[in-house]
């Protein structure tokens, strides 16, 4: 490679690699950008597709994959050499470590299998190896938008550089599934379908071997209920607890562009192995004014999510949505226990779903209709209780309904 | 506490001496002292809210106006949630674009719309339509909460449950304070009208929903005087508020003007309920502690026809 070469493909990979910061970070450009990064890679959105068996975001999210596909066979790892944040910042950490190989042993191609082969048996495992997500996750702990046992996804980048200061470019050439991936396409174009089927054939058994037992328990187990003691708030638009488990790969597009700060990865606590450190909504009794509840007229988590975990919803859908039900803690509320007049959980209610039953003495009391309660948490978030704690819990719901409460007319206009 | 009769002379004590406070501050502070024999109470009806507006506008300046030498004005409004004008949750815009454009023509240099609400701000302030009449007249409207230093501590003199409150620094120190609260349904106050409307300009509102909610509008209204009060009543929820959604919306094509918020509620309530203000405790509170009138008798309601 030439030197004038080399000094161009510097300036635009630093170049892209700023870009796609910019884009993580949000702050300076809307949240929503967030989402391209983690759908331009084929392997997350593809395989995710794979897992849902069907296609769940508008068609013109697939144009960015495809091209990446038609590049990969054309040229196979330009992506990785010119474009990748990841790829970037791993040769930038490389130049400045020993040039050592300790580690021989290539494991991209067996990741790259296990993540396919579980992806049709509908819960794929290690997506969150994906490098773009890993971008994004990155992005998004760098913002300090969650803590705890949760930063480990957003820690991968970070341990995956220094890795590369012991190993130049281990990464790239030992690990990163959707780099194999892209080289694979490459060798179909030009080797004999013979010679790459006996090439990868040792990883495709690897694949099956961890894959399928892995993927089908990890169903059973959902479909078994070996269930979780807490049902979990999902964020609207996910379907069902297996189906969002499995085709999140943790990018945290959505727990970054969340204005009211309620969605937050998880920690393995109470969750089965599908599901650790997807994002949850989590309801905090010390959120901040304007924030703290999933607001009626936000749908941003379900137009970031690159994979369709989060389905696109529609303002009007997003009203109708059902993520939780809550439910009033009588000893602890106001009305109830101290026969104050309060009702602010029905002053705040966006869905008029908190009823009054009036005392003997004429104090109002909240009931909540349950049935049409969406669970977005505005009613806990405005509790002004304090003897207790807040007077309303908030539970989730094992699969999101939709509530036709005869209002949306209202909504309609404007 | 009444029990004791030292409690009672305590409060007599610090009312007095509120009393010699007040005789001793300049007169426009002081809110419409006995001025006429009776509490007087406009009530404006017709179709075209400008122009209810616009009438109301003028009654304003035949009794007084907005008091001598008014540079800044700060106008209370209710954009306390994110709902369009329709679902009359919040004030109405047409009728602050009309209020802002009249102060204007009135050549009221600065004006302040300041609101703690309830919804996200930023939602409930582009919602309401009322983020759009404040800029087209380039008059404030002040998110409470992201400003800093947007509260002063100050003492309710005459408050027996709320004694001290955290009120907007906007809404005392302005040359007239004017109260545009809509007129609706209110599931723990029964109504929210004018003296609910100050909620949405002190910090900590649940403080009063601890502290019996009904004696804290009044404690507050005791303390806070606004030069007027105009009710929207142009769109009423009857039920089912104050945030809705709300099928039982009248439309009784009111504004209500007074300089006695007191009395203004206890018109408003007739709207809500057949037995008027005796279903709104804090009204009754209010006028038991001296701070308007609430028996409609006792005041001169005039109805003025707006085409």
């Amino acid at each position: 490679m030439t030197r004038r070469v080399k000094i161009i493909r510097w300036s635009v990979r630093l170049a892209l690699l700023g870009v796609a910061g910019v884009l993580a970070a949000g702050g300076v450009v809307p949240e929503i950008l967030g989402r391209w990064i983690p759908s331009l890679s084929p392997l997350a959105v593809f395989s995710t597709a794979l897992a849902h068996r069907g296609w769940y975001l508008a068609i013109y999210w697939l144009i960015g994959p495809v091209l990446m596909l038609v590049l990969a066979f054309w040229r196979g790892r330009l992506f990785c050499r010119w474009m990748c944040p990841v790829g970037t910042l791993v040769s930038l950490s490389s130049r400045a470590g020993v040039k050592n190989v300790f580690w021989r042993w290539r494991v991209n191609a067996s990741l790259f299998w296990i993540v396919i082969v579980s992806s049709l048996l509908g819960l794929p495992l290690l997506l969150m190896l994906d490098p773009l997500a890993t971008f994004q996750r990155a992005a998004a702990a760098a913002r300090g938008v969650y803590f705890g046992l949760s930063l480990v996804p957003g820690l991968l980048l970070p341990v995956l550089l220094v890795l590369c200061v012991v190993q130049p470019m281990i990464w790239c050439t030992h690990i990163c599934p959707l780099g194999y991936g892209l080289e694979l396409l490459q060798r179909l174009r030009r080797d004999k379908p013979r010679q790459v089927f006996q090439r990868t054939r040792r990883h495709l058994l690897i694949g099956l071997a961890v894959g399928v037992p892995v993927g089908l328990l990890g169903r059973w187990a959902f479909r078994r209920r070996v269930q979780t003691p807490r049902t979990p708030i999902l964020p609207p638009g996910a379907k069902d607890e297996e189906n969002f488990a499995a085709t999140c790969i943790r990018c945290y597009a959505c727990v970054s562009a969340c204005p009211m700060r309620i969605l937050q990865p998880v920690g393995p606590a109470d969750r089965m192995l599908g599901q650790w450190f997807q994002p949850e909504v989590v309801y905090k009794p010390s959120a901040g004014e304007d924030e703290g509840y999933c607001e009626e007229t936000c749908t941003i988590c379900t137009n970031v999510c690159p994979t369709g975990a989060i389905r696109t919803l529609t303002l009007h859908q997003k009203r109708q949505r059902k993520i939780g039900t809550a439910k009033v803690i009588r000893e602890a509320c106001l009305a109830w226990a101290d026969n104050r007049d309060c009702m602010v959980c029905q002053e705040h209610c966006s869905y008029g779903v908190i009823e009054t039953e009036w005392n003997e003495s004429e104090t109002p009391r909240p009931i909540i209709r349950e049935d049409i309660c969406r669970g977005c948490g505005q009613c806990y978030h405005a509790c002004p209780a304090v003897r207790q704690g807040k007077a309303i819990r908030i539970q989730g719901v094992k699969e999101q309904t939709e509530i036709n409460d005869g209002y949306a007319d209202l909504f309609e206009e404007g | 506490m009444d029990e004791f009769g030292w409690f009672s002379r305590r409060e007599f004590l610090r009312a007095s001496l509120a009393g010699t406070a007040a005789a001793l501050l300049p007169g426009r502070l002081l809110w419409g002292a006995a001025a006429d024999a009776a509490t007087k109470v406009w009530v404006f009806h017709g179709p075209d809210r400008t122009r209810l507006m616009n009438a109301c506008l003028q009654t304003i300046d035949k009794n007084g106006g907005f008091g001598t030498d008014v540079k800044k004005l700060t106008l209370k409004v209710n954009a306390a949630w994110a709902r369009p004008a329709r679902m009359a949750a919040n004030t109405n815009p047409e009728l602050v674009d009309a209020f802002l454009k009249g102060c204007r023509e009135r050549g009221i240099k600065e004006l302040v719309l300041p609101e703690k609400s309830c919804d996200r701000a930023s939602e409930s302030f582009r919602l309401s339509g009322i983020e759009a009449a404040a800029q087209a007249n380039g008059a404030h409207l002040l998110d409470l909460r992201r400003e800093k230093n947007a509260f002063v501590s100050r003492q309710i003199p005459r408050g027996r449950n709320l004694r001290r409150a955290d009120v907007a620094r906007e809404v005392l120190e302005t040359d007239a304070l004017v109260n545009l609260p809509v007129v609706k349904h209110h599931g723990a106050a029964r109504m929210t009208a004018a003296m609910k409307n100050w909620m949405g300009s002190v910090d900590d509102r649940g403080a009063w929903h601890r502290n019996y909610l009904h004696q804290c509008i009044a404690d507050f209204s005791s303390f806070l005087k606004p030069r007027w009060s105009i009710l929207d009543a142009t769109r009423v929820m009857a039920s089912g508020g104050p945030k809705g959604p709300s099928r039982d919306i009248k439309t009784p094509e009111l504004l209500i003007l007074s300089r006695d918020p007191v009395a203004a509620d206890a018109y408003a309530a007739t709207l809500l309920s057949r037995r008027g203000a005796k279903d709104v405790m804090y009204i009754m509170l209010a006028e038991r502690m001296g701070v308007g009138v609430a028996d409609l008798e006792k005041m001169s309601v005039e109805k003025i026809e707006v085409e």
